[in-house]
């Protein structure tokens, strides 16, 4: 039980790993990266700085 | 109250004019304000209700002109003729009034209600001028309003002249450019030809094509002459571009820009005063020391010596508060859930994964406090001027050594996006290439977990100092066999503003640190943790039984050699072990292809499950101290690879799209960063060995 319940979770955030990283190949690229602080929120871009 | 009307109002303005600052105060946003240029690439939106309006504002990339000189050029221009906005309000930067209205001259022969907002006009003040906005005003036949972005002042009286222009409440006038008898009638000439074909114009005004003909504008002749009939007006063109060469003795191109400067000049002898000598101003003086061919570099290499002498010095203890933290947290949880994989995926996987990084988040928040100092005060701007000189030695200019900064000060992917603002596509694409290799906020985890585990306290400013001066000179060279072998051609020129010098304001400062600061937390918990969750699973699955006898840190060690991650690793073992590294450091490393962050969470999980006993688990850093198979020489060449290898996957999603996009650069990239670390970090860890340093 406690390894099927494990297991479903890493699988989730595969998942959810998988999305983030399209979602950072399209454009929305600071706003999942989060690296430098200058994301612009409405454009899902990076203001260049 | 439903809204009136909604209405579009673009921002344009030179760099480092304010314009951003006064995007913040207008819409409330919170937009990162650099004190040099180049900090806007793209547009950006944010918009306000006031008096019934919704106003969507614009924030234009900055530009010294329209021309398509570059690309910040070409999105503003565009943005003006073909989305027109209600409004466009132009920022000028009043202290330095004569440069910025060059853009004005472009702005009212495009067509469009200009309003000019007179920013920094305190600083106008403090160095003596005095500025008669009612007679530039009427002058120029626009309204104008003072503002100080810096201080919030005006924004009100701003909001009310876009309203009351939109409204039809002030009147505009045309008072444009008078190019001069000889000019104009060339300009006529081709207006009529464009009249004649205004369907094909796409809404761009006949006056401004007309302009920007006779200026041989690159855009220009390439949209002229691609529409039907264009190949007349093209002839007429060169027609009448060969008479007024013959007339004026020089091209047509800078007479028109000397008429603009003239315009400009005889607006501002008639509405601005001197009391003082504008030109001995602080800045001035400053400049005389800080941009010294002898004194330049030395005083930028202190001034990032200082920096990384800061962010060490204060934030030590801090740091290690974080980490008994994670450590207490982890035991905390061990007492509570019991013994198996439910404790193991807590502790292992997301603590002691996430917990490595949030751990040096006081020293990430220190170096980002210690960089907007320098970057609100101005000195940033006079750090590329001063790198001018040694990056035409290698093929570059200063202007390519700001996305270098950028990437330092904060991420590569704003590095790589701002090199937007250079107009030589091989100049870019060489820059693109090396600004991944600066030290970034992502990496600062890695040098400081080592360096804090293998080097003496007291030298981690100093080491940390000389892997920043690697990094550039890294950079550089990388740039010069790059330009020498595969992007052959000549750099283009440039000419870089020096902003004048402000002192930075505490609240500034802390909003900026804190800015970054939240984004490395969200980062650290939302892919960090998720790659974390992923690579405590890959050394956890397959579960194998341990034999009979055999003691539990042999178990544990047996586990993760058999796990997928482990295998992984003894896959790649072969390749990394010349440099001093076994498995686990290869996993580590490739982990932190996705996020750099990711070697320490990697290393925090390997670490982690590593342990038998709860009550005995240590820090990361002594884990590391206490492992025999590390040592000063190899954390050195790890830290080498960690600084060269290829950049993280975000930044190489955005370096496939600004080259191109383009997969045989993107792929040149990965090769290059690839072999360049393998090498670097071979030739310290055997040169060290040879040497006789360390094994």
């Amino acid at each position: 039980m406690e390894k099927t319940v494990i297991i479903t979770l890493v699988l989730i955030c595969a998942v959810l790993l998988v999305r983030c990283l399209v979602k950072a190949f399209r454009e929305e690229t600071c706003s999942s990266c989060g690296g430098c602080g200058l994301a612009d929120k409405k454009n899902g871009t990076c203001s260049g700085r | 109250m439903a809204a009136k009307g909604k209405l579009t109002v673009a921002l344009a303005g030179n760099p480092n004019s304010g314009k951003s600052t006064i995007f913040n105060n207008l819409t409330g946003a919170r937009q990162h304000v650099g004190n040099y240029p180049g900090v806007t690439v793209e547009k950006k939106e944010g918009s306000v209700v006031y008096k019934d309006h919704e106003i969507v504002f614009v924030d234009l990339p900055g530009t010294y002109s329209l021309s398509a000189y570059s690309e910040e050029e070409i999105v503003a221009r565009d943005f003006v003729v073909k989305d027109k906005p209600d409004v466009v309000v132009h920022i000028v930067d009043a202290s330095n009034i004569e440069r910025n209205l060059y853009l004005y001259t472009q702005l009212q022969e495009l067509g469009v209600p200009v309003v000019l907002a007179m920013n920094m006009s305190d600083i106008a003040e403090k160095k003596g001028m005095n500025i008669d906005y009612r007679e530039l005003s009427r002058l120029l036949g626009k309204s104008v309003v003072p503002t100080v972005g810096s201080r919030n002042r005006g924004t009100q009286e701003l909001l009310d002249t876009v309203i009351d222009l939109h409204e039809g409440k002030i009147k505009i006038e045309k008072i444009g450019v008078d190019y001069g008898e000889e000019i104009s009638a060339e300009l006529e000439k081709l207006e009529k030809l464009l009249r004649e074909r205004s369907g094909a114009l796409e809404g761009y005004p006949l006056e401004w094509l007309a302009v920007k003909l006779l200026e041989n504008d690159a855009w220009a002749l390439e949209f002229i002459g691609g529409m039907p009939g264009g190949g007349e007006v093209l002839w007429q063109n060169e027609k009448s571009r060969g008479h007024l060469k013959r007339h004026f003795s020089d091209d047509p191109e800078v007479v028109i820009a000397d008429r603009r400067y003239g315009f400009i000049s005889g607006a501002c002898t008639e509405a601005k005063s001197c009391s003082v000598e504008e030109r001995h101003d602080l800045s001035d003086k400053i400049d005389k020391v800080v941009l010294n061919k002898f004194l330049g570099l030395p005083i930028f290499a202190l001034v990032m010596y200082a920096i990384f002498k800061f962010t060490f010095t204060f934030s030590g203890p801090v740091v290690g508060w974080f980490e008994q933290f994670f450590e207490k947290a982890g035991e905390l949880v061990s007492n509570v859930i019991p013994e198996g994989l439910a404790n193991s995926f807590v502790v292992d996987g997301v603590i002691a994964g996430v917990g490595g990084v949030l751990g040096f988040f006081p020293l990430v928040l220190f170096m980002f406090f210690a960089i907007a100092f320098f970057e609100d005060s101005g000195y940033m701007a006079r750090a590329a001027f001063v790198m001018d000189r040694i990056m035409h030695k290698f093929g570059l200019h200063g202007k390519s050594f700001l996305p270098m900064m950028i990437s330092t000060n904060g991420c590569a992917v704003p590095g790589i996006m701002a090199t937007r603002t250079l107009d030589n596509k091989k100049d870019r694409l060489i820059t693109m290439m090396v600004t991944p290799f600066m030290i970034c906020g992502a990496k600062l985890p890695i040098f400081a977990l080592f360096i804090g585990a293998f080097f003496a306290p007291e030298q981690g400013a100093n080491i940390m100092f000389l892997m920043y001066a690697l990094s550039v000179a890294i950079a550089l060279g990388s740039a010069l066999v790059l330009k020498k072998a595969v992007f052959k051609g000549e750099t283009s020129h440039f000419v870089m503003e020096l902003p004048p010098y402000r002192v930075p304001t505490i609240q500034g400062l802390l909003l900026k640190m804190w800015e970054r600061g939240w984004l490395y937390i969200k980062k650290a918990g939302t892919i960090i943790l998720l790659i974390s969750v992923i690579i405590w699973a890959g050394f956890t699955f397959p579960q194998m039984e341990p034999g009979e006898g055999v003691s539990e840190e042999a178990a544990a060690s047996a586990q993760m050699e058999q796990s997928f991650a482990g295998r992984i690793g003894k896959f790649v073992e072969p390749a990394v072990r010349p440099l001093g590294m076994d498995w686990r450091g290869g996993v580590a490393l490739m982990a932190g292809v996705a996020a750099k962050e990711v070697v320490v969470s990697t290393m925090g999980t390997i670490y982690s499950l590593g342990e038998v006993d709860p009550e005995e688990a240590e820090p990361l850093k002594e884990a590391l101290q206490n492992d025999p198979s590390w040592s000063p020489l190899k954390a050195a060449a790890f830290l080498m690879f960690c600084l060269i290898y290829l950049p993280c996957f975000v930044a190489m999603s955005v370096f496939y799209r600004e080259s191109g996009p383009s997969m045989k650069w993107t792929l040149f990239l990965i090769f290059w960063t690839t072999v360049m670390a393998w090498a670097a970090s071979f030739l310290v860890y055997q040169g060290g060995r040879l040497l006789g340093i360390g094994g």
